[in-house]
């Protein structure tokens, strides 16, 4: 891996180190330094010592943490790479930390349900599009921040990519 | 103390934000329900400051168009004369083809003028041209900035407002008796007809620190004159705005309205030159502090819905402000506020001639018609006669404050994020920690405003009986004709739209849970009696003030018990003011 200056450049913040997380802070690495943030002690520990995540190499110019305050106080521009499913609740935790002059640019497929309280999704449940929110409008909704941009891309995750998610709260296929 | 607005208990306020003053509680003076002026003395009124030093005034506004313009041009001396070429076209075809009572006389011989020196300019080889139509571009803004820039008289703004009090007070009072005889009698209490409602306390404090910016509904030209009030009434200092020049043909009007502080709006001038100076206008009032009141829906809602899509020109007025306030004016900068108000009515006057439009046009504003119901004096000294006399109401509801970005504010201004964290807006104007000027961001901040506006109405709209009725018997009617579109349905007789009366009984008891539901998710407001009154109270209050003024009635108990309506456009006027909540799924 060939190392550029980037000392002049601003950081930027990556929120999640799946695969699309980690490629997209990979290839911001190259021309400035990042910041990335994962929540798992065990990825955390292995980037440090071995830069290694889950077979994946993670460039130099890339710093991780297990600190979210870390990212939003150190980087203007921040990529929310997150799973869908728990996409509301992270930017919950983001919101606090995010003054107005950030600008989040999500790279998050899938969308977000808000059912009214007490009701339960299943097959035969009428959703109103109302209930329904991309995830540029949870950000919008959750935050105080306006600027807010989407980056879209291929299915990047292998099958054999080890998943460590909390169950997803939508059966697949449910929003047809 | 005590509370206010029959439509409207106290809300509670939620625990986490113990920023907010509490919802509209007033104390009550011996001129009835009101509120004492947050600015007694008038020479602290910034419009009035505003009007004082109106020739330095039209000179920055002036330069600031003058200086949009060519910035909007690219600086390019080409494109200046071909936009000054298609002003004078496109004025030339308005001064002949739609000339209005308002116009100033000299319109023509300003337009010849300006054709005469612009040939003279292409054939003038001595001077520069660009000089000349630099020259040419400055006189007809400062014509523009002229004609829009009204003039504020402290003096006839107390007359105007005393005069609109008694006037309502004594009209008010003739239906109180029978006859003539009570207009001189009885003292009643103009605020039992006229509910102002919402966030007022709030938006007392506001005002005392940054510049408010209202933005009502538009359903009838009544509207002005009834904000006007409303917003004297609240005692807060008269606001800054804009009015339809075709309503200064119109004398009462333009009595009321050059002395309330109205500057003009011509919706005939597209041409950019113009639309350039009235947003300077609006962004320089701002930034000296003068309140300000925008319709946004940009003309009245002519389906009798709520305004679902804005015009932003006048709302980016305001970002710009904003944005120029941080900008020049560092940690001192005033904050501009945005309070959606919605103006809630039993019956539109000009129900009729706008649902015609609506019909003829499917929404799509491409003409103007001059002369509907509000065109003389008599008809609107008939209206209000008609309104004051009948039993009904009208309800003003102060919406929750905002800033520019849709952030809610507490008592001192200071924005919130949605877990109630003060923040600062200062950084939405903000690249790599600098301010800057981005009219695209901004464009984009105005849309989103617009959207947080637009979700502010439903949410603060007023739902009456009457509203309700009109929706259920609609589309009762509806359903009955299924295979009809509508306008197979407006052409029905009117034997055929008789609704028996337990099906709209049955109709209205469905809805009623709903309703109240969706008040208690916040998603919109309800009168008094639809709070909690029984089926009976919201059917008899609801027929009681279904459209009285109207010489057809959009609905109507005929002899047999059973509900029939004489105008089905009526109906269907008054019916969509509760669309856009999906509670037509309910039948």
């Amino acid at each position: 891996m060939t190392s550029t200056n980037t000392s002049d450049k601003p950081t930027v913040g990556v929120v999640g180190a799946g695969a699309f997380g980690s490629a997209i802070a990979n290839l911001l690495a190259e021309n400035q330094p990042v910041i990335l943030y994962t929540r798992l002690p065990e990825v955390y520990e292995s980037v440090t010592a071995t830069r290694n995540n889950r077979g994946r190499m993670i460039h130099e110019n890339v710093r991780i943490t297990l600190d979210l305050d870390d990212v939003a106080s150190n980087c203007k521009l921040i990529y929310p790479i997150l799973p869908s499913a728990n996409f509301r609740e992270k930017i919950q935790e983001t919101g606090p930390v995010s003054p107005s002059d950030h600008v989040l640019i999500h790279g998050t497929k899938g969308v977000d349900v808000q059912l009214p309280r007490g009701e339960q999704l299943t097959a035969s449940y009428k959703l109103n599009p109302k209930l329904v929110n991309t995830m540029t409008e949870v950000i919008l909704q959750e935050t105080i921040v306006r600027r807010v941009g989407c980056l879209a891309g291929p299915n990047l995750r292998p099958r054999s990519w080890p998943v460590n998610l909390p169950p997803r709260s939508l059966p697949a296929n449910s929003m047809r | 103390v005590e509370h206010v607005g029959q439509g409207d208990t106290p809300s509670l306020i939620p625990p986490k934000f113990p920023y907010f003053a509490p919802v509209a509680t007033k104390v009550k003076n011996e001129d009835g329900w009101l509120y004492d002026p947050i600015l007694p003395d008038p020479e602290t009124w910034p419009i009035l400051q505003l009007s004082r030093n109106r020739e330095e005034f039209l000179k920055e506004l002036v330069a600031l168009s003058i200086a949009n313009v060519k910035e909007e041009l690219g600086n390019s001396p080409t494109n200046l004369k071909d936009e000054l070429a298609r002003t004078l076209y496109s004025e030339r075809i308005r001064v002949t083809q739609t000339p209005w009572k308002a116009d100033a006389v000299d319109e023509k011989e300003f337009w010849s003028s300006v054709k005469r020196d612009m040939v003279q300019i292409g054939t003038n080889h001595e001077q520069p041209q660009v000089e000349g139509h630099e020259e040419l571009l400055e006189r007809i803004v400062s014509r523009y900035a002229d004609e829009i820039a009204g003039v504020f008289d402290p003096g006839a703004y107390e007359f105007a407002k005393g005069f609109t009090t008694t006037l309502f007070a004594r009209l008010l009072n003739a239906s109180q008796g029978k006859g003539l005889l009570r207009f001189f009698k009885m003292r009643a209490n103009l605020h039992d007809k006229i509910h102002l409602v919402g966030h007022i306390e709030h938006i007392r404090l506001l005002a005392q620190k940054g510049t408010v910016v209202m933005v009502p509904t538009h359903f009838s030209n009544l509207d002005s004159m009834l904000i006007g009030w409303a917003i004297q009434s609240i005692g807060l200092p008269p606001f800054l705005y804009g009015a339809g020049l075709n309503l200064f043909g119109i004398k009462i009007m333009a009595w009321f309205m050059s002395r309330l502080g109205a500057y003009k709006v011509d919706r005939r001038k597209k041409n950019m030159l113009y639309l350039e100076t009235l947003k300077a206008y609006s962004t320089l009032s701002l930034r000296k502090e003068c309140n300000g009141l925008f319709f946004p829906g940009g003309t009245r809602s002519r389906s009798g819905m709520l305004e679902k899509r804005l015009k932003l020109g006048l709302l980016s007025t305001a970002m710009e402000a904003q944005r120029l306030n941080y900008l020049e004016d560092g940690a001192q900068a005033k904050k501009i506020f945005v309070v959606p108000v919605t103006i809630n009515y039993n019956f539109v006057l000009e129900a009729q001639s706008l649902i015609d439009q609506h019909l003829k046009q499917s929404g799509q504003e491409q003409y103007y018609v001059e002369n509907d119901d509000f065109s003389t004096s008599m008809k609107i000294f008939k209206f209000v006669w008609n309104f004051f006399t009948a039993s009904s109401e009208i309800a003003v509801r102060f919406g929750r404050p905002m800033d520019l970005f849709g952030n809610k504010v507490d008592n001192e201004g200071v924005s919130l994020d949605p877990q109630g964290r003060a923040v600062d807006i200062r950084g939405y104007f903000e690249s790599n920690g600098t301010i800057t000027k981005d009219l695209q961001r901004d464009g984009e901040y105005t849309k989103m405003l617009g959207e947080r506006i637009v979700q502010a109405y439903h949410r603060e709209a007023v739902v009456m009986c009457s509203h309700v009725l009109a929706f259920v018997a609609f589309n009762i009617i509806k359903r009955k004709y299924k295979r009809m579109d509508l306008f197979g349905l407006m052409r029905l007789p009117a034997e055929d739209l008789i609704i028996p009366q337990e099906q709209l009984y049955q109709a209205v008891e469905t809805l009623l849970p709903v309703l109240r539901t969706m008040r208690l998710n916040k998603q919109l407001k309800l009168e008094k009696v639809l709070k909690g009154g029984t089926l009976d109270e919201v059917i008899a209050k609801g027929m009681a003030n279904m459209g009285v003024y109207h010489a057809k009635m959009p609905l109507m108990q005929n002899e047999d018990g059973d509900y029939q309506s004489e105008d089905i456009k009526l109906l269907f006027f008054y019916h969509n003011r509760t669309v856009g909540y999906d509670l037509h799924k309910y039948f």
